[in-house]
């Protein structure tokens, strides 16, 4: 564990997290009730896109980076779920952006 | 991990080759997957078919993080032939597939969703440059690997699907014997035996085909002109091994090879439609493309209605007609394309098409203008012209033509004689006219006042030695008489007047 609530250019990353040598960024999405599709679902195209560029830039923080991803931690209710590697750089980075991860 | 591949990319008629070079650097990351070096949209969306072919395998690649490098990077690479080079370089980044094996072996191939492999355009050129690499194995799609195996030296491995080809690549499966395709009957070429009258026609196309001469026919509508040429191609005799290769090699690169069709032994007939671009006829596009002229080597290229081609199209025909083949140079390149076709060509005497000419309704410049489109220099090139008329109703009732058949071998008998010589008669170079095709004496009498009297240029006296050359081989003369000489000049005036 890095660090909570990390402020990076104007997102904020709930928290900043180490897996061997891997960044691992994680957004943390509650929902009461999942009635309007639930936490999953909360994560957005554009915030998806801040957080992959955060870690992007964060990576350059630890000299030990080899690798980074972004998980996604959904409580509906009293139903924890982990997504790992919830967003995908093929769809929500460029193609110049995408060369960099 | 980084792995390489080595794949083609098909230029022109060649195949130039390409090293595919992928770098995994996550397996359970942000997963972004990308392809540099210069890849078109169709080699862009290879992502998405080798992640689901991938998956199919059994190996998940949508979380990892992938580069692949297409080097040459300078080099344009186009098509979905790379998808399977690529697929096996990353599985063999994700330690599925051996590298030492995937190393030396040349692979190409488009990925179905499911993992399928289906066949791609341009086998014969690609497995041809893979033995000039130093690479006798080629991994492509089973539809391909007979078109492959045409070519000596090359040891294609049919594959069905990309598990397959990595069983194969690891040594845990028998590549599969590759099946001979069934040579699908070839298209069934109408008979001349269904052409009534005309026989001065019918002499003029036996001469033509005989010895690769080009011929023109004028003639109102409905008297067979077009008949006549669609029934040309039962009477060429078959290509040469080496002429086949060829062929073949342009059809497939040119992507028009029908699957499983094998060596290509009948003579191309191209019958490109009025409205051709000059870019169809001769080649060309931003990506250089054989044009019909390419496409008919070693065949018939057939102009039906002549003058309504574009005048431009027409023109460009000019150097292939004279040289055999075309350079054609854009942006991205210069390419020489082989393009050596007997050139037959159909007209109307006039725009009105009318029966007889007494009952033309075109005025005197319309007619003119119509004929000038077929210009002086692109009929001089021409040897062959023949009017046809329309024939009487007792002829059409009564007569009896020669089947496809027998005049086939009487054009078979005289191009053995050609053979003997070595050279085609309409393809004699100007150095050794006189040496093989030089008439007797009296022959040459006849030809020398032609050429005076009707002002012919020398090219005209070069071509009428050549088609006085074929129909003494017709005839299974050794000289060239002075028959021969006549009805050679009236053959050519046929075409000039």
């Amino acid at each position: 564990m890095l660090g909570r609530n990390v402020r990076v250019g104007g997102t904020q990353v709930d928290l900043v997290c180490r897996r061997g040598n891997q960044l691992v960024l994680v957004e943390v999405k509650r929902r009461r009730t999942s009635a309007r599709g639930g936490a999953r679902q909360a994560l957005g195209y554009d915030q998806a896109r801040r957080l992959l560029r955060a870690g992007m830039q964060l990576r350059g923080r630890y000299s030990w980076v080899a690798g980074m991803r972004v998980d996604l931690v959904a409580i509906d209710g009293w139903r924890v779920q982990i997504v790992r590697s919830a967003i995908d750089g093929d769809t929500h980075l460029s193609e110049s952006e995408r060369v960099m991860l | 991990m980084l792995t390489h591949a080595r794949a083609y990319a098909v230029v022109g008629l060649d195949a130039i080759p390409i090293e595919v070079e992928t770098y995994v650097s996550e397996r359970d990351g942000a997963g972004a997957f990308t392809i540099v070096g210069l890849p078109d949209k169709a080699l862009q969306e290879a992502r998405a078919r080798i992640r689901s072919a991938a998956a199919a395998a059994g190996l998940l690649i949508h979380k990892a993080v992938i580069l692949a490098n297409l080097a040459p990077a300078e080099v344009r690479k186009e098509g979905a032939g790379f998808d399977l080079p690529i697929a096996l370089a990353v599985m063999a980044g994700f330690g599925w597939v051996n590298q030492d094996t995937l190393g030396e072996v040349a692979a190409v191939g488009e990925l179905a969703f499911d993992g399928r492999l289906r066949p791609v355009p341009g086998i014969l050129s690609i497995a041809e440059a893979a033995v000039r690499d130093g690479r006798s194995t080629l991994l492509c799609p089973e539809q391909c690997a007979h078109e492959a195996s045409l070519v000596p030296g090359c040891r294609p491995i049919g594959c069905a699907t990309l598990r397959e080809a990595v069983r194969i690549l690891n040594g845990e499966n028998v590549p599969r014997p590759i099946v001979a395709h069934q040579p699908r009957p070839s298209e069934v070429v109408p008979d001349l035996i269904d052409v009534r009258g005309q026989p001065s026609a019918r002499r003029a196309l036996e001469i033509c085909a005989a010895g690769d001469h080009n011929l023109l026919m004028v003639g109102p509508p409905g008297v067979g002109k077009t008949m006549l040429a669609k029934r040309l191609a039962g009477i060429l005799p078959p290509l040469d091994d080496e002429q086949a290769l060829l062929t073949t090699r342009i059809h497939s690169a040119a992507g028009v090879l029908p699957d499983g069709s094998g060596l290509l032994r009948t003579p191309p007939f191209r019958a490109p439609h009025h409205s051709a671009t000059m870019a169809a006829l001769v080649g060309g596009g931003a990506k250089i493309r054989p044009g019909e002229v390419t496409l008919a080597t070693g065949g018939v290229l057939f102009l039906d209605e002549l003058p309504e081609f574009r005048r431009d199209a027409l023109e460009a025909l000019r150097v292939p007609l004279e040289d055999g083949s075309v350079r054609i140079s854009r942006a991205s390149g210069s390419l020489l394309l082989p393009a050596r076709f007997a050139l037959i060509a159909a007209m109307n005497p006039c725009p009105c098409g009318s029966p007889e000419p007494a009952a033309c309704t075109c005025s005197r410049e319309r007619v003119q203008a119509y004929q000038r489109k077929a210009s002086g220099p692109l009929l001089d090139r021409i040897d062959v012209g023949v009017h046809l008329a329309r024939p009487a109703p007792e002829v059409l009732r009564s007569d009896q033509p020669e089947t496809t058949l027998q005049v086939r071998e009487r054009v078979l008998a005289a191009r053995a004689l050609q053979a003997t010589r070595g050279c085609v008669n309409g393809r004699i170079p100007v150095g050794r006219l006189d040496e093989l095709a030089g008439p007797d004496e009296h022959g040459q009498q006849l030809l020398d006042q032609a050429a005076t009297r009707l002002l012919l240029s020398p090219r005209g006296v070069h071509r009428i030695q050549r088609v006085a050359r074929t129909i003494a081989d017709l005839a299974g003369e050794v000289e060239v008489g002075v028959d021969s000489v006549a009805e050679a000049i009236s053959l050519r005036l046929g075409a000039l007047s």
